[in-house]
């Protein structure tokens, strides 16, 4: 709240938090901000359905229990978790289908 | 891989309880589990083809309500006529301002994801409910018809 307040009046002393995946890094992107559980996993899926083996899906959400979910969805076979991070009060995943079964 | 299986009995009718069936339908689903769900009783009222679902203050002193209502106001209050209608649009307004999927939604997501519904075909004849009131997707039958997918479950539910 501070820190937003004093964004206001100097706009450059909070640096934007720099994005956690780079555009490139993945094949199809999958925003579900503001969407809660058990929206983002249930998309997630449904993506992944469309992806072919060896490609990857990056997933952005605002819900804390997709940390859980999607964590579970990457346990699946076929499937494997490239990388998670936070920013801000965003999620970040990147999910790999490694194969079509 | 042998599949995880997971079979539920939805058995109630209204708007917040629509919720536990078709969310851990939908999840188990997305995780890989064969699901399937039986629609039992006030649960067939959650395969209409056109979804009436409602939310009652009345009875139930669990459920909060706007401006602490839910502990300052008369329970017999709750049973005015418009009560219901407008706690379920209050209902409704909050479920999309917090980003939760319809019913709507999550039953067609369940259909995507090849969730199994079955509905009772008892409760059809005794409420003398009409077949082509409810979705094409569903099956019908009978408490036999969940035994046949239940009994080698690794989850059974009833909600």
């Amino acid at each position: 709240m501070f820190r937003k307040v004093i964004s206001l009046f100097r706009p450059s002393a909070v640096p934007t938090p720099k994005p956690a995946v780079r555009r490139g890094d993945f094949d199809r992107e999958l925003d579900t901000r503001g969407w809660n559980c058990p929206v983002p996993v249930l998309q997630a899926k449904k993506s992944l359905s469309n992806l072919d083996a060896g490609q990857t899906l990056h997933v952005i959400t605002t819900d804390p229990g997709s940390l859980v979910n999607l964590r579970g969805l990457a346990n699946q076979p076929g499937i494997t978790l490239v990388e998670s991070s936070e920013v801000g009060e965003e999620y970040h995943f990147v999910l790999k289908k490694t194969d079509t079964t | 891989m042998s599949e995880k299986k997971l079979a539920l009995i939805a058995t109630k009718g209204t708007l917040d309880w629509a919720y536990p069936p078709f969310i851990l339908a939908s999840t188990a689903a997305a995780l890989g589990y064969n699901v399937t769900v039986f629609f039992t009783f006030y649960g067939l009222q959650l395969l209409r083809k056109d979804l009436n679902l409602k939310v009652s203050p009345l009875g139930n002193p669990g459920m909060p309500m706007p401006m602490g209502m839910d502990k300052w106001f008369p329970v017999l209050g709750t049973a005015i006529p418009g009560m219901e209608t407008m706690m379920t649009g209050m209902m409704k307004q909050k479920i999309k301002k917090k980003g939760v999927a319809s019913v709507q939604e999550l039953r067609d997501l369940c259909i995507e994801a090849e969730v199994k519904m079955i509905g009772c075909q008892m409760t059809i004849d005794l409420f003398d409910m009409k077949s082509e009131d409810f979705i094409d997707e569903i099956e019908l039958g009978g408490a036999s018809t969940f035994f046949e997918f239940a009994g080698d479950a690794d989850v059974q539910l009833l909600i």
